[in-house]
């Protein structure tokens, strides 16, 4: 899921680079008058310079308004606006972008002072993310989608293990089977959750399949027993033989990127960080 | 007597419903009535019904948000953008009768979506509230929670 | 829309933590959670026990089972750990009531200890048949 969502920063990333030299071959055209056949235009996904420093307003507006939970604000692949929270302000942020009326607004004035609200009421997904190494080893990534305006935001957030977040559920129903999947993969609890049971796995399955320390041929293997007349599982034995995985493809994707980072980078518009603890009073 | 009453409740019981019964379309039917003299009868969008009386339902609603959000502190930015923009549509609504003309000054579509968003606003108000989200940052995020590639 | 946002534990002297709880906020609560679920499974478990077709043993032994599936767990502090224990019981136990579960996911769930491990090394391997 997130995979996708990389891959498709990295194209994007790759087109932004390329075009500099079509357009200096257009301008060339253009300046000696020959009637050439224009070279195929490359697609280029183009960041609307506008909407995205509109986009950055917007950011900056709900960092205002939920400065409790709101940690960083930041574009993701030139034009992504991401809002990274604390995990104890999903439900409130979550409906809080789902009206949200904004001073500043997304698209142009229509009649009404600039005032309008971004709405983004489309759940588009939820999803997860392992990273072993962190001290919140799983992230919960919400994406939303304003049909009004056309515009697109995410709201990170974390957990480790056990520790619970808020099911959305009250705020877009259609985070049910999402809060399941994430359940499922990588055993986030969501509390509050109207039917948290696994989604995509077996009855019965054990373990959480997207999680980074998860074997790859799992923990148990199902088989038919003739004797018994009945399916048994049993703990999974690989063969030596098909244990040892060559991961690395023999191909080369993008050898003229060969050194550039995978992630085309953030660039953050706001960061917040909380005031040290005030020291607890000392009675022993 | 009673065997009748028990035909009955067998004939219900077992009666083959036809499609044109269906409940779910026989409750939207209801709710999607408009009297005759209204100047649309449909908002065209799946599942949002028709307001008649739009003045009403937005001024309870208004109304509602105002009283939620003075709880809140005075100089929260939630509550100072939030309060002045409802307080302008409050008096729009109040100023103007005509619904078309109101749609067209509030801008943000047909009315009904207007009565929709405040529902959700109060929602959102609510929430707000309960979480007291006007504080301060709780925590910080961890080091290098955010950063990638680790 | 009751949220546990914001709930704040005091962990230790100087450093105070939020820490949203599973659904106790201390470990009575938990005992007291995990006592209803034992005692809810334990009403499931002739009905349980009968549908599924688990009569091949006793029903005595049977409560013995689920009873060893609480205690093997019974060395755990934390709340939160606790709470989602009982969280997951309560899915499966839902799971059986709506008989989503196959009589064969049940004995895997309750038996999987029971399960034979593999023989390991070539000799038992070839006893065994396999090999």
């Amino acid at each position: 899921m997130l995979g996708s969502v990389i891959r498709q920063a990295v194209s994007r990333q790759i087109v932004r680079n390329a075009p500099i030299s079509t357009t200096a071959v257009a301008a060339q055209t253009q300046a000696t008058g020959e009637k050439k056949e224009s070279p195929k235009k490359p697609t280029i996904w183009k960041i609307d310079e506008h909407k995205r420093e509109r986009l950055a307003n917007f950011g900056k507006y709900a960092a205002e308004c939920l400065p409790k939970f709101v940690q960083k604000v930041q574009f993701a692949a030139g034009d992504e606006l991401e809002l990274l929270i604390h995990p104890s302000g999903v439900v409130p942020v979550l409906s809080f972008l789902k009206v949200s009326f904004i001073d500043i607004i997304l698209t142009e004035p229509i009649n009404f002072q600039g005032n309008h609200s971004a709405q983004f009421t489309n759940l588009t997904f939820i999803t997860g993310m392992d990273v072993p190494t962190r001290k919140n080893r799983l992230e919960v990534i919400y994406a939303l989608y304003s049909v009004r305006f056309n515009a697109r935001v995410r709201v990170r957030t974390y957990t480790d293990e056990i520790a619970p977040i808020d099911s959305v559920t009250p705020v877009f129903k259609g985070a049910d089977w999402y809060e399941r999947e994430v359940y499922d993969m990588y055993g986030v609890w969501f509390n509050n959750h109207p039917d948290l049971r696994r989604i995509l796995t077996d009855y019965g399955f054990e373990g959480h399949p997207f999680r980074k320390d998860y074997p790859l041929s799992g923990y148990n293997e199902v088989r038919y027993d003739p004797e018994l007349k009945r399916v048994v599982y049993e703990p999974s034995e690989l063969a030596q033989e098909f244990r040892k995985f060559d991961l690395n493809t023999p191909w080369e994707q993008f050898p003229a990127f060969r050194n550039q980072s995978i992630t085309s980078g953030y660039e953050t518009i706001l960061e917040t960080a909380a005031e040290p603890a005030p020291a607890a009073p000392q009675n022993k | 007597m009673s065997s009748r009453l028990l035909r009955s409740a067998v004939v219900r019981a077992t009666q083959q419903r036809t499609m044109y019964e269906n409940p779910y379309i026989n409750r939207f039917k209801a709710r999607s009535k408009v009297s005759e003299d209204f100047h649309k009868k449909t908002t065209g969008i799946t599942g949002l019904f028709v307001n008649e009386h739009p003045h009403r339902a937005l001024t309870v609603v208004y109304g509602r948000i105002l009283r939620a959000i003075e709880q809140m502190p005075r100089d929260s930015a939630y509550r100072k953008y939030t309060e002045a923009v409802v307080k302008q549509r409050l008096a729009l609504v109040q100023a103007e009768n005509d619904i078309k003309k109101l749609e067209e000054k509030i801008g943000m579509g047909q009315i009904e979506e207007v009565i929709e968003q405040a529902e959700y606003e109060l929602e959102t108000t609510r929430a707000i509230l309960d979480s007291k989200a006007w504080e301060p940052l709780v925590e910080s995020a961890p080091k290098g929670q955010w950063s990638w590639p680790v | 829309m009751s949220s546990t946002a914001g709930r704040v534990v005091r962990a230790g002297q100087s450093a105070v933590r939020t820490v949203a709880p599973v659904k106790s906020n201390n470990s009575a609560e938990a005992r007291m959670s995990v006592l209803q679920a034992y005692k809810e499974f334990q009403r499931l478990t002739p009905k349980f026990w009968w549908d599924f077709g688990l009569h091949d043993m006793p029903l005595g032994v049977f409560r013995a089972v689920i009873k060893k599936q609480f205690t093997k767990n019974g060395h755990l502090t934390d709340v939160r750990v606790v709470d989602r224990l009982v969280g997951e019981t309560n899915m499966h136990m839902e799971s059986i009531r709506m008989a989503y579960y196959n009589p064969d996911h049940v004995r895997n769930y309750l038996f999987a200890e029971n399960v034979e491990a593999k023989p390991k090394d070539f000799l038992s391997k070839f006893l065994n048949g396999k090999e």
